[in-house]
């Protein structure tokens, strides 16, 4: 009897098995995450799919700013893409110093980071995924069949967008991992030098502008890549051609400069008179400012939320006795302030001269104490007509990644160095719309400064100084080398190293000279 | 919401061959679903703003054939075999895993020659081998691609667009993920003397686990997050375990039991697979305090739990020196290189005891626990002594009091200062008892009091600076002590 019990359960069990072991499997039931042939499935979702690529510069996670963050092992705040960006192009320099305490963050600064440094592996890793997320864009949509002409110029956004993180590594990292389209996800990563890394740069941009599958200025959808970016990425990588290979560019920068002119942007001059044009640029409601910005992060003070970008800029730069109400926000994290040095490159009638000094001392004394050492009011979460952005506890304050007037300081730059363009005058446009009276002749050094003046804050201040031969020496300011008046630092530091974590992780690494 | 399915069928025969052979057969399989919902709405209060909206899913399904087989002859000789096939939806392209094992023993009391031998009560030898198979890892679908349509305000892009929709972002993972498998040797023996007033058993295994299961950095661009779950290779566990337990006086209204433990474990990793063969290690045990930073390495040939440092100069009135290191490879600077494996988490040796006296009506009972060999990194320490920290942004801010031990004025997250020998010996629970018989009778049914006082945690003697030097894993981020309880108590059994 028993037997017969255990031969009718035996039979039982056999007729569910097939059922059981199908059950195995599975696709993801989660609402919100798909396999890819449930979220391409029509080109609208391009425009969502795509709008996740750029996201990437935007916040540190898919979960609101306090939410996970989209790496792991770092503060998802602190580890953001654009505050990583002004760690390593403004706090090692003469622009900006940062107050806090937060771990090594005051080593950028005083230019002894060391191959550790988490903030560095943050950005580092940042940069990467920002660059895997173009890739795995690159290689699924590839694949679908829409109408080509869209996807062309989906896939040429998601390249572009890669070329400008592919561009933050040749500038800050110069030999690192690299991978394409082509190299599947789990692949370990192969090594390229700064040089190669030049000439695939300057390729893909150049393969993007000339297939044209971008729109110009006047179609393309806001925030969207237009055919500007790729021209603007394109000539900053000639401009610096001579630091990354050791070859000057001169000429070819001066010709996508001028490609680029011609695109219909212009100098954003008209004030609704309660701030300057300048500073409009800068503001809650900048991204009107589309005749001279050519490519923004957006944020927004409901939406689009993160502990990095502008609201990182606007306020840590907000602390003391200044009136958090003047910038549009609740209250400062008080960190970010100038050295004395850069104070000094302003004269009194330049327009952008933002900055707060009332109850504040030009000489930073104590790093560490927010009064010592001018602050800044140039990015505000106040709109340009004086009212304030949605919210006083994040910003709505676009951070403009490329810029017009920054052309045209190229175009000075490229004459300067003796390429042919109208760089003088393009010069004297900038320095108009500040206020200030025309040169006639134009030198390095006051290139220079005038970038400084005109692009601070703006994350390309290490980039300058490196290529006009005053990063590591031949000019200091307080605190550059962890001494007061500053002092010369190794040459080597003119590239950060590659972090110790990612050379454990992938053996192909080869660490940077000096390190 | 949670929901959980089981579904077993098994068949069972078992039957005992001319009074000596008893064969026992057992075969079944099981299915189990898990499956769960979740969503989160945050408003702020107020306005009503809505702040985050996060909603998951996801099942997972296991399902297992099994088989065992179970011999023994005349009581003394005893055979086992099984035979599992685990399937996992969790592992899409490597679902199933197959775990055999095969256990002998011997009952050598039963035989001829002991069984009229009184002094000895208990005697069998015990030799196994077997896999098993460990799949808990990570959730549902980390070995699918998947793109996440985002949901949380906060989070979204291009707001200001006409056609807005939510951006879709894809996730990292880990296609080739697979069951974690370890194979276990063991032999061992129970001894009993005088009627079992004393048993001993006495074992040695080697466990070796292969695929390992692990929260890892993967390389920077090769995928589409930093850190994954990824099989990272294989480790080697060795060791032996004793157990004695023993009844010292057995009397009428008097008696009194000891047992002792002890235990040795060896553990090396023997071979490292994920992504890289030439890498130097993988980078574990995350402290809070620096973004980041790892303590720990996972490299052949050391401990899982390996602390990987640099080594702190003293001066020399034995005060570390803030921020110089021992430059190991002599190269006149310090970097990453300088770090060296010293000391491990996981401790060589263990020790328990526990004791029972009881004499007529009051009991007292003892137990502890010992460990030697378990490093821990003090995290609460090195995220707290820096007195930069002290003045902040026209703020004090408090700091730990051993701060004036390391006078350190940055953070030295790194140093081996921070690493500390852990062995401890913990007095853990002293018990006192009274038991009243009969307070109150209805016939033959009585009602008893069992009066009791306890105190728990009773002494750590350990030189470990920090609050508790027993943390699994090694890195001690405790802040609030253990605390010692006394409990009084009565207990009424009807």
């Amino acid at each position: 009897m028993k037997t017969i019990k255990n031969i009718l359960a035996i039979a039982a069990a056999s007729a569910a098995l097939t059922a059981c072991v199908g059950d195995l499997n599975v696709t993801p039931i989660d609402p919100n995450a798909n396999t890819v042939d449930k979220v391409l499935t029509t080109q609208a979702a391009l425009d969502s799919y795509i709008s996740g690529v750029y996201l990437g510069f935007a916040t540190s996670g898919y979960y609101g700013p306090n939410g996970g963050a989209s790496i792991s092992g770092l503060d998802g705040g602190a580890s953001q893409y654009i505050r990583g960006l002004y760690h390593h192009q403004e706090l090692t320099t003469d622009e900006s110093v940062c107050g806090w305490n937060d771990q090594t963050i005051k080593n950028f600064h005083y230019m002894n980071w060391t191959t550790d440094d988490t903030f560095v592996y943050a950005f580092y890793s940042r940069m990467f995924m920002q660059v895997a997320s173009a890739n795995e864009f690159i290689r699924e949509v590839n694949q679908v069949n829409f109408d080509p002409a869209i996807t062309a110029r989906y896939v040429d956004e998601a390249r572009t967008l890669r070329a400008i993180a592919y561009f933050h590594a040749i500038d800050c990292f110069g030999n690192v991992p690299f991978c394409t389209e082509d190299d599947v996800v789990g692949s370990t990563p192969k090594q390229i030098s700064r040089a190669e890394l030049f000439t695939w740069l300057e390729k893909e941009l150049t393969d993007i502008i000339s297939g044209n599958a971008l729109p110009g200025k006047a179609n393309v959808a806001e925030g969207h890549v237009s055919i500007g970016v790729p021209k603007f990425v394109l000539a900053k990588l000639y401009l610096n051609a001579e630091v990354y290979t050791g070859t000057a560019r001169w000429n070819e920068c001066a010709n996508v400069l001028k490609d680029l002119m011609d695109d219909g942007y212009s100098l954003h001059t008209t004030s609704k008179g309660v701030y300057s044009a300048y500073q409009e640029l800068f503001l809650a409601d900048n991204d009107r400012c589309t005749d001279e910005i050519i490519f923004s992060v957006q944020q927004d003070g409901l939406y689009t939320q993160s502990y990095g970008v502008t609201n990182y800029i606007i306020f840590a730069s907000t602390g003391g006795e200044m009136d958090p109400d003047q910038v549009g926000i609740s209250s400062g994290w008080g960190g970010l302030r100038t050295t004395p040095e850069f104070y000094a490159k302003f004269s009194n009638e330049d327009q952008r001269k933002l900055f707060y000094t009332a109850t504040q001392q030009a000489s930073i004394d104590d790093i560490g104490d927010f009064t010592n050492g001018y602050a800044f009011m140039k990015f505000l979460n106040r709109t340009s007509d004086g009212g304030y952005g949605q919210e006083l506890g994040f910003v709505d304050t676009d951070f403009p990644m490329m810029r017009y007037a920054d052309v045209l300081l190229m175009a000075a730059e490229c004459q300067a160095h003796g390429a042919t363009i109208d760089g003088l005058a393009a010069f004297n446009q900038v320095r108009e719309r500040a206020g200030l009276n025309p040169v006639f002749s134009l030198t390095l050094d006051e290139i220079l400064d005038e970038r400084g003046r005109e692009l601070y804050q703006e994350c390309w201040r290490r980039s300058d100084l490196i290529r006009f031969g005053k990063f590591h020496s031949g000019y200091n300011w307080q605190w550059k080398g962890e001494t007061q008046d500053g002092r010369d630092v190794e040459k080597y530091r003119c590239l950060f190293p590659i972090p110790d974590s990612d050379r454990l992780a992938n053996s192909n690494l080869q660490q940077n000279e000096g390190y | 919401m949670r929901r959980n399915t089981t579904l077993e069928f098994y068949g069972d025969y078992s039957h005992t061959f001319a009074d000596k052979h008893f064969v026992d057969l057992m075969a079944g399989y099981s299915w189990q679903h898990f499956w769960n919902n979740s969503h989160n709405l945050t408003y702020r209060i107020g306005d009503g703003v809505e702040l985050s909206n996060t909603e998951g899913k996801g099942e997972l399904y296991l399902v297992s054939f099994f088989g065992r087989l179970n011999y023994s002859f005349a009581d003394r000789y005893l055979i086992t075999a099984t035979l599992r096939a685990d399937g996992t939806s969790r592992f899409q392209n490597n679902k199933w895993g197959i775990f055999p094992s095969v256990a002998l023993g011997w009952n050598i009391k039963n035989e001829h020659f002991l069984k009229d031998f009184d002094p000895i009560s208990t005697m069998k030898l015990r030799l196994s081998w077997g896999e098993t198979g460990q799949q808990e890892v990570g959730g549902y679908y980390d070995t699918f691609a998947q793109f996440l349509t985002i949901n949380t305000p906060g989070s979204y892009y291009f707001v200001k667009n006409a056609n807005f929709t939510a951006p879709v972002v894809a996730l990292g993972y880990s296609a080739n993920l697979k069951w974690e498998t370890t194979t276990t040797y063991n032999a061992g023996i129970d001894l009993g003397f005088w009627n079992d007033r004393l048993t001993a058993s006495f074992d040695v295994y080697q466990r070796d686990t292969r695929d390992i299961l692990n929260f890892i950095p993967v390389p920077g661009l090769s995928n589409l997050t930093n850190y994954l779950n990824t099989n990272i290779g294989s480790m080697t566990n060795r060791g032996f375990e004793i157990d004695l337990n023993a009844v010292l006086i057995e009397k009428r209204d008097l008696s009194w039991t000891f047992g002792v433990n002890m235990a040795y474990n060896q553990n090396r990793v023997t071979k490292l697979t994920a992504s890289d063969e030439n890498a130097a290690g993988i980078e574990a045990g995350g402290i809070s305090g620096g973004t980041g930073n790892n303590v720990q390495l996972i490299q052949v040939g050391y401990p899982m739990r390996s602390f990987y440092l640099y080594q702190q100069v003293y001066d020399m009135n034995g005060k570390p020196i803030n921020g110089v290191y021992v430059d190991q490879n002599k190269d006149g600077q310090i970097t990453a290189d300088d770090k060296v494996m010293t000391h491990h988490a996981d401790p060589d040796y263990t020790f328990g005891f526990n004791t029972v006296f009881n004499w007529k009506r009051w009991t007292a009972a003892l137990s502890g626990h010992a460990s030697l060999g378990n490093w821990v990194y003090n995290n609460v320490a090195s995220d707290t002594e820096m007195l930069a920290d002290l003045w902040t942004n026209s703020f004090v801010s408090n700091r730990v009091s051993s701060a004036k031990e390391s006078f350190f004025t940055q953070a030295q997250y790194l140093s081996d200062y921070y690493l500390q020998d852990g062995s401890f010996l913990k007095l853990d629970n002293f018990t006192l008892g009274y038991t009243f018989p009969k307070i109150y009778s209805e016939g033959e049914r009585h009602m008893s009091l069992n009066l009791f006082g306890t105190v728990q945690n009773i002494f750590t003697i350990t030189r470990y600076t920090g609050i508790d030097p027993e943390i699994y894993g090694g890195v001690d981020g405790t802040v609030y002590p253990r605390p010692r309880t006394f409990v009084v108590g009565a207990k009424l059994n009807f």
